[in-house]
Formats: structure tokens, sequence, C-alpha cells
């Protein structure tokens, strides 16, 4: 009879901690040791979680493991968010990897690509953040993780600072399935801020000989905002966040939306909109938030993972940010794009290409990056019931049928017409589209955002509100009447477009009380990082390269 | 606490527009002359209707000058022959007028594709100067973005009567990037924004003497300082040259081996190294003990 002790995956894990031996003292390993024990816990077949996310990097842990060979390890089925490292892709060209389920691969996406081409990239899937945490739970469940914490005490307790990520998402599926939760620290102390992950639900503890990656990735130096983008922010205010009221909102993490968040002391200000929107956040510690802050205009920040830099702010700022009880800043990508999910009246973000019927990817032949959180938020949650004025107004004008949901939620794409170099932001199909990246994704095209729940695209012509179209030709023709001198832009027809802006379906910035010749930088809040500082009473510790004093 | 317009960011025309009275100025030999280089032409890269620099006269507070503007977002603000020309001639129409001359400077330098001729030309135009101090009229140059004051017309500067500076300014002889190639990374990380304008910018210069007023990222401060600065000149004699000599000699023995730029603002007796760096330049100028 099978009881709890003889289940075969117990029995299984209680082997691999036998072959380890003396190669830990408890749980505690040395880092001369790793090698050794990770082809000691891990066998062939095995679906291995190795944390790499958006910022934080198991960098130590991913370095040794791509230190072994095919003949030490083979036959892994990776699961991570994000492959970010050299290492992440060595794993690939040894051979180790028999199937790989990600998110996201930014830094390495040229990399991803080549072993594409090369057929040594054996993909499941690209996913969306919060799905592949769902499916890590249901088909994908680790039999080992390789995760990253900042501490942990002397019984193995972990705290994870300001970044915590993905991690809980990562070791409660693992460790609650008989599986290895082993974690790299950058140290080992008696007492820990707090705890975030329970000794128990860790099997083995390495001091790393040198402190985890973490990337400052939400940094934006409002010095390279342009004019162009302060008018951007200017028609996104009125026409959007004014008109819906927004009050729960997530913005992405370019220099559109920096430039919003710069323009709520003084334009935001001027039009008396502070207290009706931008009160409720779900988006990461970003530095241009200060001055919204520090003026009384967010009422709560949570975040999905932390910055460089904002410690001490967000630690002075527990009034706004969620933190330990010591102040120290507690973020949680996974509730974060639960909370993005469902929870807020916007999403608004940029993309690289847009097609004609709205739909965006930031994939190409050449680079294959994913997906990462903004699928996740930048959909319609048909599971949401709750109403705000924001989500009942966006749902009216979508004009739903007697098998819909009453609300929607307003889902932005917010792109200058070309990016660098003028290439085209709008174009007819997708580069993502090319039949090379769908057969390697088993006939998926890797669209970021789906047309279907974009409900504005704002440009430097004015805002698109697709939303309000009725037909698939009109949705087509508003995004050609914002899409500029781009070649899907040029193929407008003035008499459809004079006819969308009649019905306010297309809005040019004076059709929402905004001048262009008023587009300034000198109406951000600050100009440049040091202003930022300064707003900061002092607390933010900007990373060294933005730093020129 | 709202946004202004920040000197540093606007164009060549717009700085002189700010700077002196409004409709004051008259460029001379504006972009409808099209004086442009020729060598540029010859070798198919795109040329500038004005060189790269804008000359004229203007009035600032209702007192006549001469006033010149480089353009750095065209090569750099890099100085060729037709670029050099027009300094040059407007430094002399200064000493033969009488009239002061201010110079807004934003230049690497000469322009390598006309090196020779660039180089003359900032000869020129470092002669041209010289008149001007040799008759007691002023001449100020205002360095204030971080394209700043370099190579030959870092030199040019310092042959200036007056320095007026932003901690934007920058003001060195060879750029960042140079230093680092001769010098190797160790000695000088071009990367690290902080060094480089601890070295360079415009606080430290204003520590150490080579810039005599440090003041806010803006047209109506810019305006005062060279207001102050325009009834003053300092003409060279032997003695003075002397002296300075005497001065600079002492600067190397005391900070030559000095490998911390804090050291040296600690040196020059700037307590709170911190709060000094996120200061703005006038504030840094009322707590900064200033020496030679």
């Amino acid at each position: 009879m099978t009881t709890a002790k003889t289940a075969l995956r117990r029995l299984n894990k209680a082997q691999r901690l036998e072959r380890v031996g003396k190669l830990a003292r408890g749980k505690f390993v040395s880092p001369d040791n790793v090698p050794q024990l990770l082809k000691r816990i891990i066998e062939p077949g095995d679906i291995l979680c190795l944390e790499g996310d958006n910022q934080k990097q198991a960098d130590f842990l991913a370095n040794q493991l791509a230190t072994l060979d095919k003949k030490d390890l083979h036959d892994i089925h990776l699961v991570m968010s994000c492959i970010t490292l050299p290492a992440h892709i060595e794993l690939f060209k040894k051979g180790m990897i028999r199937q790989v389920d990600f998110c996201y691969a930014g830094p390495q996406g040229t990399a991803v690509a080549d072993l594409v081409k090369a057929k040594k990239f054996p993909v499941g899937a690209i996913h969306t953040y919060n799905e592949l945490y769902a499916r890590y739970y249901i088909d994908l469940t680790p039999r080992v993780a390789l995760i990253a914490a900042a501490q942990a005490d002397r019984k193995g307790n972990l705290f994870l600072a300001a970044n915590t990520e993905d991690t809980p998402a990562i070791v409660e599926p693992t460790a609650f399935s008989d599986g290895i939760v082993f974690a790299q620290v950058n140290e080992i102390v008696d007492k820990l801020p707090r705890i975030d992950i329970p000794a128990d639900q860790v099997d083995f503890v390495v001091e790393a000989p040198y402190p985890m990656h973490l990337q400052a990735l939400f940094t934006r130096d409002p010095a390279a905002i342009t004019d162009v983008q302060v008018l951007m922010a200017m028609v996104a205010l009125r026409g959007i966040y004014e008109k819906y009221e927004v009050q729960s909102l997530n913005h992405g993490v370019g220099f559109n939306t920096a430039a919003i968040e710069l323009l709520l002391p003084t334009y935001g200000e001027r039009l008396g909109l502070k207290g009706k929107i931008c009160k409720y956040w779900m988006v990461n510690p970003l530095p241009t938030m200060i001055p919204a802050i520090e003026s009384g205009w967010v009422e709560s920040v949570f975040a999905v993972g932390g910055e460089v830099g904002m410690e001490r702010y967000t630690a002075a700022r527990s009034d706004v940010f969620f933190t330990g009880r010591d102040g120290s800043f507690h973020s949680n990508r996974a509730m974060g794009q639960l909370a993005g999910h469902y929870a807020i009246d916007m999403f608004i973000g940029a993309s690289l290409q847009i097609d004609i019927n709205g739909n965006s990817s930031t994939v190409s032949k050449n680079r294959i990056t994913g997906f990462g959180g903004a699928p996740n938020m930048g959909c319609q949650p048909t599971g949401r019931r709750h109403p705000t004025k924001a989500w009942l107004k966006a749902g009216a004008e979508a004009n739903p049928g007697p098998g819909s949901p009453p609300g929607r939620k307003l889902v932005v794409q917010m792109v200058e017409t070309f990016q660098a170099g003028r290439v085209p932001t709008f174009v007819e199909e997708l580069d993502a589209a090319e039949p090379s990246i769908r057969k390697a994704l088993h006939g998926v095209t890797p669209v970021m955002i789906y047309g279907d729940d974009v409900t504005h695209i704002v440009t430097e012509e004015g805002i698109a509100n697709l939303a309000a179209c009725r037909s698939i030709a009109e949705r087509q023709a508003a995004i050609r009447a914002v899409a500029g001198y781009t070649p899907v832009g040029l193929k407008r027809k003035k008499r459809e477009t004079e006819e969308l802006r009649r019905r306010g379906i297309v809005q040019m910035p004076e059709d929402v009380g905004v001048r262009p010749s008023e587009a300034s930088r000198s109406l951000l809040a600050t100009q440049d990082i040091k202003g930022l500082v300064r707003w900061s009473n002092g607390l933010y510790d900007p990373p060294s390269q933005f730093v020129d004093w | 606490m709202t946004g202004t317009s920040l000197f540093h960011e606007q164009t060549a025309r717009q700085r002189i527009a700010a700077l002196v009275d409004p409709r004051s100025f008259a460029e001379m030999l504006p972009p409808p002359e099209r004086l442009t280089s020729p060598y540029l032409a010859q070798l198919g890269i795109p040329v500038s209707f004005d060189d790269g620099v804008v000359i004229g006269k203007a009035k600032l507070g209702g007192k006549e000058i001469y006033i010149a503007a480089q353009v750095g977002q065209f090569v750099g603000g890099a100085v060729g022959e037709i670029h050099g020309a027009k300094l040059t001639g407007l430094f002399k129409a200064a000493a033969r007028d009488q009239v002061p001359c201010v110079l807004i400077i934003e230049s690497g330098g000469v322009r390598l594709h006309e090196g020779s001729a660039g180089e003359i030309a900032i000869a020129e135009t470092m002669r041209a100067i010289f008149e001007c101090r040799a008759k007691k009229v002023p001449t100020i140059a205002v360095i204030a973005t971080d394209i700043g004051a370099y190579g030959g017309i870092g030199i040019l500067s310092t042959c200036c009567d007056f320095r007026v500076m932003t901690e934007h300014g920058r003001l060195g002889i060879s750029g960042p990037i140079v230093i680092e190639k001769w010098m190797g990374k160790k000695a000088y990380d071009s990367a690290n924004r902080a060094l480089v304008w601890k070295t360079s910018g415009g606080k430290t210069k204003y520590l150490l003497g080579d810039a005599d007023a440090l003041v806010h990222d803006s047209a109506d401060a810019i305006r005062d300082a060279v207001a102050k600065l325009l009834g003053k000149s300092s003409a060279i004699t032997l003695t003075s040259v002397k002296t300075r000599q005497k001065e600079l000699e002492k600067r190397l023995k005391r900070f030559g081996d000095t490998a911390d730029p804090d050291a040296v603002w600690k040196a020059m007796g700037v307590r709170d190294i911190a709060g000094a760096s996120l200061a703005s330049g006038p504030e840094f100028a009322a707590m900064a003990k200033r020496g030679k």
C-alpha cells in the first residue's frame, strides 16, 4: 500500500538528497561544491526552473550549471521567466536542454533568434508571466528550482529584499510537490530583516561569491524625454486620463509614460486633475513618479519588482509603497500581474510594431524577445465584475452586446509613428508573422497585445479610439488616421479620417484641448535625474550610470 | 517647483535671443548668405548655411555687444575655416569698435575634416581676442553645455577675460574618451560621468578659479552674470602672464598626483562632498571656499 512515506515522488526526492551526502552541511553548500551538487540533485528528464526574472538573476547558480556538460546533465526541460544571461544561452549550445518554456528573452533576444535558426532552441511556448506561473502548478511543476535571495539566516529562512519578483511563485509549487529548492544568497546572517520564504521550503543554500545580478530596468532619465513625447503625454492626459477619470492604472516603462508622470504635478495640476486621476498604481517604483508622489497625487503603489536606488525613498514613503515592518520594499510579480489584470482601470504602454488590425509585437526574425507582463495587463479581463467610472464609461462606448460585460478596461498603446532610425511603427503585417517564427512556435504568432483588446492608440498625430469602431474596416481606417507618414498612414483617405474625426473616434491634439505649440520639455516637473533626487529630498540614489555630479 | 527652459537645452539662436535685449540681435552673415564649408562639400558631408556658428551685434542691458553662439548640433560645434573666420572677424570688429564680445561656446575644438584650416582659424581668433584685451575690450566666454569647450576652443576660452559656467558646462583640452584611450580605463574611466564632471565640470572649474562665475542653467542667470562682467576687463601684461604661470605651477604641485577628484574638492575647502555634489551651481558657489 502506498503511504505518504512511500509515495514515489517523495521517495525520489529522498534518494536525491541521499546522493548529496557530505557535499552539504545541513542545508549549506560551499560554492566550490555547487557543480557537483547540481549533478547529484538534477536527473535527466527533470523540469528544472532556473530563476531568471525581469531584474533579478540566480546568476551564480546559472554560471555553475553552465560549467557542466551534456554527459553530466541532459534532457532537461527548462522553465524560466526570462532568458537573460550568457550562461542561459550556454545550456542550449551544449545541448543540455530538451525543451524550454519561458516568457521573455530581452537582452538575449538576438542569441535566441540565432539558436532558433540553428535549430538548437526546442521551445514549448513563449508565455506571459502569470500564464507560466500558473503552469508551474499544473503541468510544468519544477522538480528542482534554482533561486536567488538577498539573505539567508542560519536555519535557511530567506529574505528577498526589494526584488521579490517571481520567487514565491517558483518556490511554492516546487516545495509542495516534493521538489528541491536551492537558493543562492548574497550573504548569510544571524537575523533577517523579514522572512519572505520559510526555511521549511528551502533545501539548500549557498552564499554566492558575488552578489546576484540585478538590473536597473525602470530608470528613465528625464533629460532624454523629447518635446514630441511631451505632446503625446498631454494628449493622453486630456483625451484619456481626464475623459475617463482613470483612477487605477499601470504604466509601461518607456519615455512616453515617464513624460505623463512628470506632467502630473505641473500640467495635470493646472487642469485641476489632482485627486481625480492616477491615485492607485500597479507599477515598479519608477523614479519619475517621485514628483507626483511628493505632490500628493498618489495613494498607493504595488510593484512586481524593485528598482535600484529607490530603497531609501520607498522606505521613507511607506505610506504609499508596500513595505515590511522595517520599511524594506516588497514586491511580488505574480500578485502584481493579477492586480494589473483585474483591479486597474487602464494599462498604457508602448510597442515596437503595430499592425493594421492593432496587434502589436516586439518580435522579429533576428530578435526573439517574447512577452513578459504586458499581455497580462493589456487585455480584457472578462472575469471582472466590479464597476468603476472608467470601466463603465469605456464599456458603454464599446457598445456591448447582450452577451458581453458592461465594462471595459482601457488598454492604450502609446507610440511615436516612427521608431529610432526611421523604422515605421505601423506596418501592414507584423515581422512576428514570419513563417519560420510561427513554425518554431507551433503555429502561434507571438502577438504582444491583440488588436481586439486595445481600446486606444495614441501617437503624435492624435488618438484613435478603437473600442468605438463598429467594424474591422473602421478600425483600420482609425489606425491609418494616426499612423502619420508611415506607409500605413499614407494610405489613409481624407474623407474617412474626417468622418471618424466628426464622430470623435479619431481626435487630433486640438480636439482634446491641447495646443501642440505649448508642448515643451519645460512643462516637466524636472528635466533631469538630479531634479528627481532633489524632489526626493536626497532619498533617491540613482545608479552610477545616471549620475553626472 | 515647476519646470523652466534650460539654457543647455536651447538652440544657438534661442540662446542668443534669450540672453540679449528683446529684438536687439542683428545677425551678421546669416544663413541666407549660405557661407558653407568647401571641405565638407568635397567629402560629401552635409553642410550648414551658418557653418555652425551664429554671430552678430546686440544689446545687453542697453549696452552694445558683439555676440556669437556655436551650434553644437552641427559636427559638435567644431571649428572649420568659415566658422573660424566668422569668429575672428567678430573679435576683430569688437577690438576695432571697442565693443565687448560674448562667445557662447559649444565646441569640441577643430573640425577634423579641415584640420589645418581650423587650427589656423582658432589661432587667428585667439590673436583677435588678445587685440581686444590689449585695448581693454571685455571678452566673455559662456560654457553651459555638456559638449562644453574642448580642444582648441578649450584653450581659446581661457584666452578671454572671463568665463561664465553652469554645472552642466565642461571645460578641458583633451576629451574624456581621448584621455581614457591614452592613459587607460584605470587612470580615467570616461563612462564614469560623475568622475568626468568632477574633473572638467563647471563646479570644479569654478573652485579652481578657471571659471569666474557659476550660475543657474537659465538665460536670466547667465545674462546677470555676463552683465556684471561687461564693464570689467583685465589687460594682459608680461607680469600678469608670469603670475598666472606661477599659479598653475602651484596647482600642479598641489594636485598633480591626486587621483581622487573629491580630494581636490576637500583641499579647496568643500566639507560636505555629497551635499556639494547635489547642490545647484549658485548653491555650490555659495558654500565653496574658492581659491586659485
